[in-house]
């Protein structure tokens, strides 16, 4: 079985004539936390949603060159199949608002049907919860809804949804974007807490939090990745002027 | 990797296959609408060939189809009638609602007409009925007219109102920024924007207004031994013939 | 607000525009009430709780009652929009999620355009098109093995009935109700739609999510729509059977308010009460309705800003 965990190849990506990526490669290892940085509309959160196939809803897509994921091209397979083990944060926090807390988290269990009793799912709830530190703010209030919450905990229960779902691969888009510094600091301790759990692909535009998270770093300019490696080499010892000017917050 | 459960395969199938199905059923009674509208009034015209739109219906005595002539013309003119006065004036109160929203005068404005949309048509027919049509002394094309404005105002008002809604703000601030006042940006800006609303606006209004029968019914009067005369006349209008009639005929069944 | 004086000017000259027809509005509402004001003098409340329909050249011989008519009404745009409703929702999936760009563009088309088609056409086809299909393929047979049930336990005559009418214009008013809920469909924020297939929702289970977030929505155009109902007139006149009993069972003839106006105002010009007989059951009309659509309106509104936070 393969080190990797998802694999790319010279992957090319046009949307309406417009060609995205550019011949992207790139291998992620298991259980660990993989931040893909990049200044805005380098094609980064293309780039997740091509991971889990969300691509496929777009008009005018091509895709050349392969994306396997756990070993199986991912477009070999049915895409719903890939999709409940390559789960996507969004940038926007969107809890359902017509579903309680609970239900949201509860949510991907409920389809899948894989517990078996109320009190697996209240465990497999809590457990999430507690994973994205939440659990302690709304244990009181599980059958409120998502509007109660702030923006923070509302990203917050977001990926505590996500992870109720149990999948191989994480993928996160820009998730502190939107969120106040306090939520931030608590969804980056949540990620390092992940890794044995699962794998993360996190897309950021900020190099400080690349910095703070991540054990892989790649950087990902104008459709190609300019440079990748462990974070601390890339971070210490930029081959490339782009990546310089990249972590000095020059892009 | 995953494999997503059969069960869950199976009810993703069989739903789509519903809700498909239901779509195909409300698809079924339009073509037998089409159908039976084409297929009874079809033979009708094809028989009596184009005089069936230039003559007067027949009198008791004569034989044939006649014409509907007058029907025709008062349905054509009243619901042109109408759309000319109540679109005008939606046009007018939307872009005031939209340009003064904070004043209360456009949020009771805004209420009052939205809910007026679902104003039984047959209430606003005795209404002119009893002003209009009492006053005058007899029905007249003026009346269905008057009748068919005010059923069609409130569609054009939210028709319009979301037109307006929908120009850009930068567009907005582009031109008072040119220095024009709310009424100069209206006139040079702001309809040239919304043509194609304005169009859709009347084309949609009118098409409402020749269909809807209700409005006419106590205002239109019955003539049939005439085309036309005059606005202040009594006028006919398509519906109104066929449910007179269709009343007729029913009343013969025992 | 007035960035001006000629926004001041503006604003002023265009107010008695906005009054004009506000107050035409209230007049018309007024007048409902003034002219059913003889009706109430004279039956007082019997007015709405009996039914019948007795013109009399003496006065003191007409008695008027509506509340069959009011109940009908009820019932027949209430089963109307029972059977609308799920449908205009397939409709809504099919048109924008299901078929192709290619395929769900027409079929919106069509659509709209049936929106557009004059009623008298729906009544006709119901009365001379499904009224005799229904009685003799569904009517019949229902009264026959299933008589015992209260709901088809009057024989079919005509064809004419409670059934005929709410079908018709259930057909009638899908056209409106599904704008209505295609409208609402694009207001929901995409990121909903994203998050559903994100944890791997099946297409059916992602439509599951996105009708539940309508779902207010939905309900608001259910009153709207229930209130378009409410107010038809020529479909009801040519289907509904006009008879003023009262009934529940789906193949009695009935009277709606609309139908008895279209029927009875002209003569009732030659009666003392009549007249104002139908007035009160105008208002009574536009009262329910009145209220209907406000509800409809505040919901949606109430949605629109729930939903984007």
């Amino acid at each position: 079985m393969s080190a990797y965990i998802v694999e790319v190849e010279d992957l090319h990506l046009r949307i309406r004539g417009a060609e995205i990526l550019r011949g992207v490669t790139l291998r992620v290892r298991r259980n660990t936390i993989f931040v893909l940085m990049g200044p805005s509309g380098s094609g980064k959160s293309t780039f997740l949603r091509t991971l889990n196939r969300l691509i496929d809803f777009m008009d005018g897509v091509e895709v050349r060159g392969s994306v396997k994921v756990l070993g199986q091209d991912i477009y070999s397979v049915n895409p719903y199949d890939l999709r409940r083990k390559v789960v996507l944060v969004s940038q926007e926090p969107n809890p359902f608002p017509h579903m309680t807390i609970y239900d949201n988290v509860a949510l991907p269990a409920r389809l899948n049907k894989v517990v078996k009793s109320k009190q697996e799912l209240d465990d497999l709830v809590r457990w999430a919860l507690e994973k994205v530190m939440l659990w302690d703010e709304v244990k009181n209030r599980l059958r409120n809804y998502p509007h109660t919450l702030s923006g923070g905990q509302r990203q917050r229960l977001c990926l505590a949804r996500a992870l109720a779902a149990k999948p191989e691969v994480l993928l996160l888009d820009e998730p502190t974007a939107n969120i106040d510094p306090v939520n931030t600091i608590k969804i980056e301790e949540s990620l390092k807490s992940l890794r044995d759990e699962v794998t993360v692909i996190m897309v950021t535009h900020m190099p400080h939090q690349a910095v703070r998270v991540a054990d892989h770093v790649a950087l990902l300019h104008s459709g190609v990745i300019v440079e990748e490696g462990p974070a601390v080499e890339v971070f210490m010892n930029p081959k490339k002027e782009v990546t310089n000017e990249f972590l000095r917050g020059a892009l | 990797m995953y494999r997503l459960p059969d069960s869950r395969r199976f009810k993703n199938r069989v739903m789509l296959l519903i809700i498909i199905a239901v779509s195909i059923l409300y698809v079924t009674p339009l073509i037998s609408i089409i159908y039976t509208a084409v297929e009874k009034g079809g033979t009708t015209l094809v028989e009596a060939g184009l005089s069936f739109l230039t003559d007067l219906p027949p009198t008791p005595l004569s034989s044939g189809a006649g014409g509907i002539a007058p029907a025709l013309v008062g349905s054509l003119l009243a619901s042109i009638l109408a759309i000319l006065i109540s679109t005008p004036v939606a046009f007018l109160m939307a872009f005031y609602v939209t340009e003064f929203p904070r004043h209360s005068l456009s949020r009771v404005c805004e209420v009052v007409v939205r809910s007026f949309s679902g104003v039984p048509s047959i209430v606003v027919s005795m209404f002119v009925y009893s002003t209009v049509v009492i006053s005058m002394g007899r029905q007249s094309l003026l009346a269905g007219s008057l009748s068919l404005s005010i059923v069609t105002l409130p569609y054009a008002y939210v028709y319009f109102t979301s037109a307006f809604r929908s120009i850009p703000e930068s567009l907005r601030e582009a031109a008072m920024s040119l220095g024009m006042n709310r009424a100069g940006a209206l006139i040079h800006v702001y309809v040239g924007v919304l043509r194609g609303s304005i169009v859709t606006g009347l084309l949609m209004s009118y098409v409402r207004a020749f269909g809807d029968t209700a409005p006419l019914l106590f205002t239109m009067g019955f003539l049939m031994n005439a085309v036309f005369a005059g606005v202040l006349q009594q006028s006919n209008a398509i519906p109104l013939n066929d449910i007179r009639i269709r009343a007729i005929t029913l009343r013969e069944l025992p | 607000m007035f960035f001006s004086k000629s926004d001041k000017l503006l604003f002023y000259s265009t107010l008695p525009l906005i009054g004009g027809v506000l107050g035409i509005l209230l007049i018309l509402s007024l007048m409902v009430l003034t002219q059913s004001w003889p009706s109430f003098q004279r039956f007082g409340l019997t007015l709405f709780t009996t039914s019948a329909w007795s013109p009399s050249d003496d006065p003191q011989k007409e008695f008027y009652g509506l509340s069959a008519p009011i109940i009908s009404s009820l019932y027949v745009s209430a089963l109307s929009v029972l059977m609308s409703v799920p449908v205009s929702i397939c409709l809504t999936l099919t048109m924008i999620e299901i078929l192709p760009k290619h395929l769900g563009a027409p079929l919106r088309y069509v659509t709209e355009v049936m929106g557009g088609l004059p009623t008298v056409i729906y009544g006709l086809w119901g009365s001379t098109t499904l009224a005799p299909f229904l009685r003799d393929q569904v009517m019949e047979p229902l009264h026959t093995y299933l008589g015992f049930i209260p709901l088809f336990s009057c024989r079919p005559f005509t064809g004419h009935s409670i059934l005929v009418a709410s079908m018709t214009l259930a057909v009638a008013t899908i056209p409106y109700v599904t704008a209505l809920l295609i409208e609402g469909y694009y207001l929901i924020p995409s990121k909903y739609r994203e998050g559903a297939y994100s944890l791997g929702a099946t297409d059916y289970e992602a439509y599951k999510i996105m009708i539940g977030i309508l779902k207010p929505y939905i309900v608001a155009a259910s009153l709207l729509g229930f209130s378009r109902a409410l107010g038809e007139t020529t479909i009801v006149a040519l289907t509904v059977g006009n008879s003023m009993r009262f009934s529940i069972c789906f193949f009695d003839p009935v009277h709606t308010i609309p139908s008895l106006i279209a029927n009875q105002f002209e003569s009732a010009r030659l009666y003392e009460y009549a007249l104002p007989a139908l007035f009160a059951g105008a208002l009574a009309l536009l009262l329910i309705s009145l209220v209907a659509s406000y509800a409809g309106i505040r919901l949606m509104y109430g949605w629109r800003e729930r939903i984007h936070v």
